[in-house]
């Protein structure tokens, strides 16, 4: 695709490194950053640069930004994480949550409840595997726009997304109890 | 109708992993448009992965161009407030008058040291010059004087 301008580029691919910096950090106000930075950094550095590669020095600064949080987010991390992981949602919180969701089960209705619970699995998953998920289920991204944006090969996408759904079957084996 | 086909497998159908086995995906394709039983299996999972997806991944993007562009906007103004320099120029020009005043003065002072040195320095020589030239006329003075004495005498 031609673009007219730099401006017009950063247009059409604000939503997918939305996106991507959203899943990834799991932060909206942090993928916000994330965008707004990598457009920065677009603009100062990369702008002369021929059209035809800017998507993938684009994606490659937001996925650069991205690591840089989430490295930071992990140094911080590690000296509370037995704090955090004694407060996190576990498989047993959601266990313990699940009796009152299954009292209604013919609702059919995502609730407030279902869907943290829900929420809270998805976020169990590891962090390759919740992208992938993300972005395949929740943003019916294609096999190749994933690949794209998470500098992946397509066969490393599948594996990543199978083994989501298998974790989300297991962690949620309780709430969708229909085998 | 082929065996009924199990979870495992419709995972790895939903995740792409068959597209590498062409007779596999055929296989499943054709049991599931053709068994009830899987096909409602199918949906289950369906319905299940889609509402997981849909809680984690509910996004407040209706704004996310204005968000974007008010984060831009903010960044802006902050950058052109850190960029706001101190007054270099007037700093400069302010250092440079004040060197310029300072040797303009120096000069000044050495001009008037020099001018207040050299008159008395002149004055002195002029001063052992006539003593000089006194000096000599008094010696001649007393030759002449010496002259006479023994022409009279």
């Amino acid at each position: 695709m031609a673009y007219l301008s730099i401006e017009q580029f950063f247009i059409d691919v604000e939503k997918k490194a939305f996106h991507f910096a959203r899943f990834a950090l799991n932060h909206h106000e942090q993928a916000l950053d994330v965008v707004q930075d990598s457009m920065e950094a677009m603009l100062r550095h990369y702008a002369d640069k021929p059209q035809q590669e800017w998507h993938a020095l684009f994606f490659s600064i937001v996925r650069n930004k991205v690591n840089d949080i989430r490295r930071k987010q992990k140094s911080r991390s590690s000296v509370s994480l037995v704090s955090e992981l004694s407060t996190a949602d576990t498989k047993q919180d959601i266990i313990e949550k699940t009796p009152s969701l299954l009292q209604s089960p013919e609702q059919g209705i995502v609730n407030a409840e279902l869907s943290s619970t829900l929420n809270n699995a998805v976020n169990q998953l590891a962090e390759r595997q919740r992208e992938v998920f993300l972005l395949r289920e929740a943003m019916q991204y294609s096999i190749k726009e994933t690949c794209e944006l998470l500098d992946l090969t397509p066969g490393t996408v599948k594996q990543h997304h199978f083994r989501a759904l298998k974790q989300l079957r297991k962690l949620l084996a309780e709430v969708w109890s229909d085998d | 109708m082929t065996k009924h086909i199990d979870t495992h497998q419709l995972l790895e159908y939903r995740s792409g992993l068959l597209d590498e086995s062409p007779s596999e995906l055929t296989r499943i394709k054709r049991h599931l448009a053709s068994c009830d039983k899987c096909r409602t299996h199918w949906q289950t999972l369906d319905t299940q992965f889609t509402q997981a997806a849909h809680s984690a991944g509910e996004l407040d993007e209706q704004s996310l161009s204005q968000q974007l562009a008010e984060r831009r906007l903010a960044a802006l103004k902050n950058e052109s407030i850190n960029n706001r320099k101190p007054p270099y120029a007037s700093i400069a020009a302010g250092l440079i008058a004040t060197v310029a005043v300072g040797v303009f003065a120096l000069q000044q002072f050495q001009n008037t040291s020099s001018e207040s040195i050299t008159p008395s320095a002149t004055q002195a020589a002029e001063k052992t010059e006539i003593e000089e030239l006194v000096s000599s006329v008094d010696f001649f003075l007393w030759m002449d004087e010496v002259e006479q004495q023994e022409s009279e005498g």
